[in-house]
């Protein structure tokens, strides 16, 4: 039988100095498969956020039980512990945390604990209400936590030592803590057969987070201030093929990189159906348009392209967004103060990477701080035959 | 600090691995100077310059070696904690005083070489004092986090920095001309010895050492790691060198404002998409820059708190910044720069290496050492 905390008491208790938040906890359990109800239910329909090549093809749901069961199912061991928290003071709602208590760092447990039972809110309408309570810097442009609907990457994080947090309500739980690279990572990556061809297109996923972030405004860098830098014969023909166009090269990268946004949100708003259609129609039409009229130069339509196709390359649906808004910042700098502005950009970006942590642990682990024994499973991935060691989130020494 | 009362940038309880001290030297260390440095070299030494940086690599690896003995001698103290106990607190305040001025100065002149070079190549006809804002700005912002933050940021950077130089090298070894090297030690040995006491000073960061002590796990075993990023700067110093001599000669060195960079610019490689070399260098320069900017005002910030023994740093972090910009202006030009720049180097030996090691022996004569909780 799972009994849930009243919220009302919570409170009480939270005000409490003996019981605060650093000496309450939710109840704690084992997750055993036989306390949850079996839900026969395998959802093997695509999903538009992410296509699956191999692995499993059960998703989560918006029954919290069921995922518990899921997960339960996976990880069928009595180490792995379900602290239940009931969140909400109008409409409660259950959330669940869920980790391997031998595995998970005991203070990322407490912080987690702590974090969920300090939310005030009068409802809970999807995890991502959760997620903007518990994160460490709201103002941050990164995702300082998780989100999966796939309970394979659920168990991955758990035996890596993360916390899964499940919600009523939402078919997709989070991850936390989780670092740079763990957004960068793929199930892709970690089921195919081949190492080397797993690296390669990990390296070209951080290729494509650079050109995202940087293509347009190295371009406007580039051309407005150093054009000397590029080579003779590829500035001759950036330069023939700007001869007619009446607006400034920041002008035609920030209007076209405007109008990809345009389309992007068409496309999530409209029905798949049509919205595909419309939307490539809709955008080829502006092109052919602007580049007949000389009102666009080809150069830049193939610099936002690109742009567009490696901002896709990234596979986490936030951190895809925080590099959408930062192509901005970088296009801001670049125009105003050319690669000088380029660079400054990204020592701003990189700083706020350095100092930025997700429950504890720094973002860019273990890159910054370097742990070369746990890029294995993160950065890279490493040739072996069992999960590849990670340290990233075992307690600090 | 977000509602949880969690600071990202608190690393104070957590010990950095010693290994973290490659990456600190080799991107604290390496700035501009890497592409001026030789020319300083070359006008003394001529074609034996590498010579100077061998020779120099000897004397910095002992002197690393003997930094790293005396932080461990003082197991989590600052050096301006244990400055106290060996040398007492008057002088020790004096000394502090003087590196304060020394941090300062060389803060403004990195600033305006910076400016400089930025206005010779990216930004002609923008007011410098505007770029130096920005570049001042995101260094006391990265400083405040504390040399943890810092560290990180090395560490994030050091391929971005290391890789273009190596890719740079790579294309120049066709252009190199050995016969440029002869004949060896034709001028005697005393433009060599010169040579090396002028490398001695170009390495400025080298306090990163003292500094990063008394974050460390295990002090004593931060040699190897020490000696791993000296090394790679001498490599990098000693290819530069190379590049430029072998490509250039030492007689078009001299004249050359930026001889690294000029020598880089008559590379050709048919074939290949990138033309200006230069550009490659462009990633280097500015992170170098950056990197040894937020270093040096880490060092002044705790240089004041750790003096005047005042709490906070961030408003003096910066108040510093400011004063440093307006500093910069002072340069009546770049030949005055590059003029008081050559007096600097032959100071630092001084506050990297000899007063440090006066330190170490003071202590160990007067049996000075620190707890062992650190």
């Amino acid at each position: 039988m799972i009994k849930f905390l009243k919220t009302r008491s919570l409170n009480k208790r939270l005000r409490d100095p003996k019981t605060g938040p650093d000496n309450l906890s939710g109840e704690q359990s084992p997750c055993n498969p036989e306390d949850f109800p079996k839900v026969f239910f395998v959802d093997a329909a695509p999903r538009d956020s992410q296509q699956v090549l191999k692995g499993s093809k059960k998703r989560f749901h918006e029954n919290p039980e069921y995922n518990l069961s899921l997960l339960a199912e996976r990880i069928p061991n009595p180490q792995l512990i379900c602290e239940k928290f009931t969140i909400g003071s109008l409409a409660p709602k259950k959330v669940t945390a869920v980790y391997l208590k031998n595995r998970t760092n005991p203070e990322i447990i407490a912080e987690v604990r702590k974090r969920l039972l300090a939310i005030r809110a009068e409802t809970v309408l999807d995890s991502s209400y959760i997620e903007r309570n518990i994160e460490n810097s709201s103002w941050s442009p990164f995702p300082q936590v998780e989100i999966s609907d796939k309970p394979d990457i659920a168990e991955s994080a758990l035996l890596q030592g993360r916390v899964v947090i499940i919600t009523d309500g939402s078919p997709q739980v989070l991850l936390a803590p989780v670092t740079f690279f763990d957004l960068m990572d793929t199930r892709d990556d970690t089921y195919m057969r081949w190492f080397v061809a797993a690296n390669f297109f990990r390296l070209a996923r951080y290729v494509m987070f650079i050109f995202a972030v940087s293509l347009p405004a190295f371009y406007i860098a580039l051309t407005s201030y150093n054009p000397e830098l590029l080579p003779t014969r590829l500035l001759y023909l950036i330069l023939a093929a700007r001869e007619n166009t009446p607006f400034p090269v920041y002008f035609e990268a920030f209007f076209l990189m405007g109008i990809i946004e345009a389309v992007r949100m068409m496309m999530v708003r409209m029905p798949s159906q049509v919205g595909t259609t419309i939307a490539l129609m809709s955008g080829i039409t502006l092109v052919i348009a602007g580049l007949w009229s000389n009102i666009l130069a080809a150069p830049i339509i193939i610099v936002v392209t690109l742009t567009m196709i490696s901002s896709f390359g990234i596979p986490n649906y936030d951190l895809r967004l925080a590099v959408r808004i930062l192509q901005f910042f970088t296009m801001v700098m670049a125009s105003f103060f050319g690669i000088f502005g380029f660079a400054a950009a990204f020592f701003y970006i990189g700083i706020h990477l350095v100092t930025l942590k997700s429950f504890g642990i720094p973002y860019m682990a273990p890159v910054a701080p370097t742990d070369t024994g746990s890029m294995g499973h993160t950065v890279f991935r490493e040739n072996t035959p069992v999960m590849a060691k990670d340290n990233t989130y075992k307690p600090q020494k | 600090m977000n509602a949880f009362g969690d600071n990202s940038g608190d690393d104070s309880k957590h010990k950095l691995d010693p290994r973290v001290l490659t990456a600190g030297l080799i991107v604290g260390i390496i700035e501009f100077e890497l592409f001026s440095l030789v020319d300083g070299i070359i006008r003394i030494a001529k074609q034996d310059a590498w010579i100077c940086i061998i020779l120099g690599s000897l004397i910095i690896s002992a002197a690393a070696y003997l930094l790293i003995r005396l932080a461990a001698r003082f197991p989590g103290e600052s050096p301006f904690q244990y400055g106290k106990k060996i040398w007492g607190k008057p002088i020790a305040f004096l000394l502090g005083i003087l590196y304060l001025l020394y941090w300062g100065g060389f803060l403004a002149l990195i600033s305006q070489d910076a400016s400089m070079a930025n206005r010779a190549f990216f930004l002609k006809s923008t007011p410098p004092g505007i770029p130096m804002l920005i570049l001042g700005i995101a260094a006391v912002w990265l400083a405040a986090y504390g040399l943890t933050a810092i560290i990180r940021f090395f560490q994030l950077n050091l391929l971005f920095l290391i890789l273009p130089l190596i890719l740079v090298f790579l294309m120049a070894i066709r252009n190199i001309d050995l016969h440029n090297f002869q004949p060896v030690l034709a001028n005697g040995v005393m433009p060599v010895i010169k040579g090396t006491l002028y490398y001695l000073g170009a390495m400025q960061g080298f306090e990163i050492i003292l500094f990063l002590g008394p974050f460390l796990k295990n002090v004593r075993a931060a040699v190897k790691p020490a000696l791993a990023g000296i090394y790679t700067i001498i490599v990098l110093s000693l290819v530069q060198l190379l590049t430029v001599v072998g490509i250039m000669g030492t007689e078009n060195v001299e004249a050359a404002i930026w001889p690294g960079i000029s020598a880089i610019s008559v590379i050709q490689l048919p074939g290949f998409p990138v033309e200006r070399f230069e550009l490659f260098l462009t990633v280097p320069w500015i992170i170098g820059v950056f990197t040894t900017i937020c270093l040096y005002t880490y060092f002044l910030v705790s240089g004041i708190t750790g003096i005047l023994g005042i709490k906070k740093g961030r408003g003096i972090s910066y108040f510093a910044a400011a004063i440093i910009t307006l500093a910069a202006y002072m340069f009546p030009s770049y030949a005055a720069v590059l003029q008081i720049r050559s007096y600097y180097n032959a100071v630092t030996p001084v506050f990297l290496y000899l007063l440090p090691i006066a330190a170490l022996l003071t202590a160990f004569l007067r049996k000075k050492r620190g707890g062992r909780n650190g």
